[in-house]
């Protein structure tokens, strides 16, 4: 009979216990984020409604990724990185020139521009493994993660754009008929050297 | 807590071919010693080393196979939590008829592992209690992870094919 | 007159959609009335043939397919994978890189037990305790976040060390974060551990004796909660773990069997503390450094077979890596915890009620993408 008692005294005892956390519950700060309503970009206004509790998002937080075209020298260092073949990049010559990367402090050679750079975002799965590959920085994660589209095919970024890709292709023409007639002087150069000598 | 000297895998070998009088040799690897057992030996060999009081490998802590060439190569990961002791069982059996002892008799564990490596390589284990796939739809045809497998076309009414985007991407 | 009641076992099916089964996993049930007489597990609703991408990526490509395979401890994972093909190249990781990834390590394994905890307390019918340690969980997160900008899938372990350097402050903060977590565990056993409710739903089901733990291979907490003393940190110490003091917490029947459903909880939330304890030791010990070592960009391992094992939030587990000397592993085996753990239900769940086999799965901390891979 006394056990009876007991169970029932212990089992209003731990419902009360429950409840009094369940109940201070109500006298903390929020600790979710109203998405979208809050502007979660915004330090300042966070900081002012979740108390300090909450902060932006890190800096090197990883989401979709951005090319920084005018520093990436085609090296294709990121395409051989990625697990999943979500990047493609198909390159060019173009006239030589340094270009200041953000990883190191010494400037890179440039000598090959894209014509292509596709990434597949809807494959992309945010690994990070090709902007650790990318020597001059080139390639990196923004801290943009929202990218709701209606077609797949939107998932696709192209960032070299059609008139780019002509102008790098007639660069490229006019480059290799540049090479081709230096090489024609070498070569008639060469060849009325050997003549003179004989 | 625990014995100082830990058994190495020669004195292992002793150990077997001393009690069981069957022939294990040492396999030339260049990371985890392992002992090779012929396919009919391994399961009174399984037996002692669980039995064996200075040996007690009362754990299987993982089982596979591996496609090489003619030859399916099966590895037992065994563990021993009194003596602190780890091995490696090393096997072969042809491809052409993949056939071994089961060794759910002595590890429970084996079940599941068996069964895995059925579904996956195609494996036979004589005398398994309940050999049918594990991770694959029953009716699916085909061993994945053998080295020669193609992927279907498609299961049942689902097309397995590349869409435009992805061929652009790798054609 | 006497008419006899033909009686006949029920096959019922639970699955694979079904909230208390931690994932997508069926299980085919024939019962007599309420008691369970046979249980059949049906796995391989999430097997992505994570095994088989591994023989067509390269060796570094391979490590974010790590974090899916268990996506509630993905450190863990990455670190277990890291430190097998580490072995194969004779990678020396700096000093550094072995502190941080100790800390990421044990972050993760808090956060995971907290989840383990919560969803063993939401299949009990105590929704009030998941959402409170999910809170605590997405603090670790935000931390976790900081240091590699992911939230879920962490890919922060890369052969040869980690990824990226710890940020400024961030000591301070995991540091502020652990005297904050101290109380909250304290709040958590008020609410749960000591909640006579509780303690009847869990005590005396599906006790799982020391032998019978060891010829199924249980591992982890699921292994010592059975009352075996064993734990890779300390038996066979990797990384610095054998620089760190620490408990190992064992079952002890306190309220009820050996091996019983309380027993499997009551091992994490001690061990919950125990990663308290080797965290503020790292915290204070972690020298300056390199944080990653030389790795050619394209490594082939020589020829052979190398098994390592870690210990990981759901226990031993182990990678099987077999190298034919190319730039892909030739075959790679996960052994997870979850897919031993799985392997004993068809005769835990015998002659136990329905309600009971719930408990069951909660207490073994199973994730179904670990289990199928
Ligand atoms: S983040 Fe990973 S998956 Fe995405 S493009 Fe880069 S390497 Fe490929
Ligand atoms: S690795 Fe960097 S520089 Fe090289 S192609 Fe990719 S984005 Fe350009």
């Amino acid at each position: 009979m006394n056990a009876y008692f007991n169970n029932i005294k212990n089992g209003i005892q731990t419902v009360f216990e429950g409840m009094s956390i369940s109940l201070a519950s109500f006298f903390v700060h929020p600790i979710t984020i109203q998405y979208p309503e809050d502007d979660i970009s915004s330090a300042e206004k966070l900081k002012e409604t979740y108390k300090g509790q909450l902060g932006p998002m890190p800096e090197n937080y990883r989401g979709i990724l951005d090319v920084d075209l005018s520093i990436c020298t085609a090296c294709q260092l990121c395409v051989k990185a990625c697990p999943i073949d979500c990047i493609v990049i198909d390159a060019v010559k173009c006239d030589k020139s340094k270009v200041q990367g953000t990883k190191s402090e010494k400037p890179a050679v440039k000598t090959r521009t894209c014509t292509r750079f596709d990434i597949h975002m809807g494959k992309c799965m945010f690994c990070a493994l090709c902007t650790l590959a990318c020597p001059t920085g080139a390639i990196v994660h923004t801290k943009v993660f929202e990218m709701n589209k209606y077609q797949l095919q939107d998932l696709v970024l192209s960032f070299v754009s059609e008139e780019e890709k002509e102008k790098a292709i007639k660069r490229d023409s006019e480059l290799k008929v540049e090479a081709a007639a230096e090489k024609a002087a070498k070569a008639a150069k060469e060849a009325e050297k050997t003549e003179e000598e004989k | 807590m625990f014995k100082e000297h830990t058994l190495n895998t020669t004195e292992i070998i002793d150990l077997i071919q001393k009690n069981t009088q069957i022939e294990v040799k040492a396999s030339e690897n260049s990371y985890d010693a392992s002992i090779i057992v012929e396919p009919k030996d391994v399961l009174p060999v399984m037996k002692f080393l669980k039995l064996s009081r200075d040996l007690s490998f009362k754990v299987l802590s993982s089982h596979t196979a591996v496609h090489d060439g003619e030859d399916f190569k099966l590895f037992w990961n065994l563990l021993s939590y009194e003596h602190n002791l780890e091995t490696t069982i090393e096997s072969s059996v042809p491809v052409v008829s993949p056939q071994i002892q089961s060794v759910c008799k002595v590890w429970k564990a084996a079940d599941w592992l068996e069964r895995e490596s059925y579904d996956l390589f195609g494996i036979q284990y004589i005398d398994h209690p309940d050999l049918r796939r594990i991770m694959l739809p029953e009716d699916w045809i085909g061993f994945p992870l053998r080295k020669d497998y193609q992927s279907p076309e498609g299961y049942q009414d689902i097309e397995n094919s590349r869409s435009e985007i992805d061929k652009r991407f790798k054609p | 007159m006497t008419s006899e009641l033909k009686t006949e076992h029920i096959t019922i099916n639970m699955g694979p959609q079904h909230p208390s089964t931690h994932g997508v996993i069926r299980f085919v049930i024939k019962t007599d009335g309420e008691i369970i007489h046979e249980c059949d597990p049906d796995v391989g609703y999430l097997h992505r043939g994570i095994e088989k991408i591994a023989e067509s990526v390269t060796w570094q490509g391979f490590v974010p397919f790590t974090d899916r395979v268990d996506y509630l401890a993905s450190m863990n994972a990455n670190w277990a994978y890291c430190m097998a093909v580490e072995e194969m190249l004779g990678t020396e990781v700096p000093e550094r890189a072995e502190y941080i990834r100790v800390i990421a390590g044990e972050l993760n394994r808090i956060s995971s037990h907290l989840v383990a905890i919560g969803a063993a307390d939401m299949d009990m019918g105590a929704i009030t305790p998941f959402v409170q340690l999910l809170r605590e969980r997405e603090y670790i997160n935000d931390l976790l976040e900081m240091i590699c900008g992911a939230r879920l899938t962490y890919n922060y372990y890369s052969i040869g060390g980690v990824n990226y350097d710890l940020p400024e402050g961030f000591s301070i903060k995991v540091m502020g974060f652990l005297d904050h977590f101290e109380v909250a565990v304290e709040q958590m056993h008020r609410l749960v551990t000591y909640n006579q409710i509780f303690i009847n739903r869990f005590a005396n089901v599906a006790a799982v004796s020391p032998e019978m733990a060891m010829d199924y291979n249980f591992v982890g907490p699921n292994l010592r909660g059975s009352g075996v003393k064993y734990d890779v940190r300390r038996n066979k110490p990797y990384s610095i773990y054998d620089k760190l003091d620490f408990e190992i917490p064992i079952g002890t029947a306190s309220v009820g069997t050996l091996g019983d459903c309380y027993d499997r909880y009551f091992v994490r939330v001690e061990e919950i503390r125990e990663s308290v304890k080797i965290l503020r030791q790292c915290l204070q010990q972690i020298p300056e450094g390199e944080i990653q070592a030389k790795v050619k960009n394209a490594i082939k391992p020589p020829v052979g077979h190398k098994y390592i094992r870690t210990e990981t939030p759901r226990g031993d587990t182990g990678y099987f890596i077999y190298s034919d000397g190319k730039t892909s592993p030739s075959r790679l085996k996960i052994r997870t915890g979850s897919f031993t753990g799985m392997s004993i239900i068809p005769e835990l769940a015998r002659n136990i009620f329905i309600a009971d086999l719930v408990a069951v799965i909660g207490s073994l901390d199973i994730v179904a993408p670990e289990l199928d891979r």
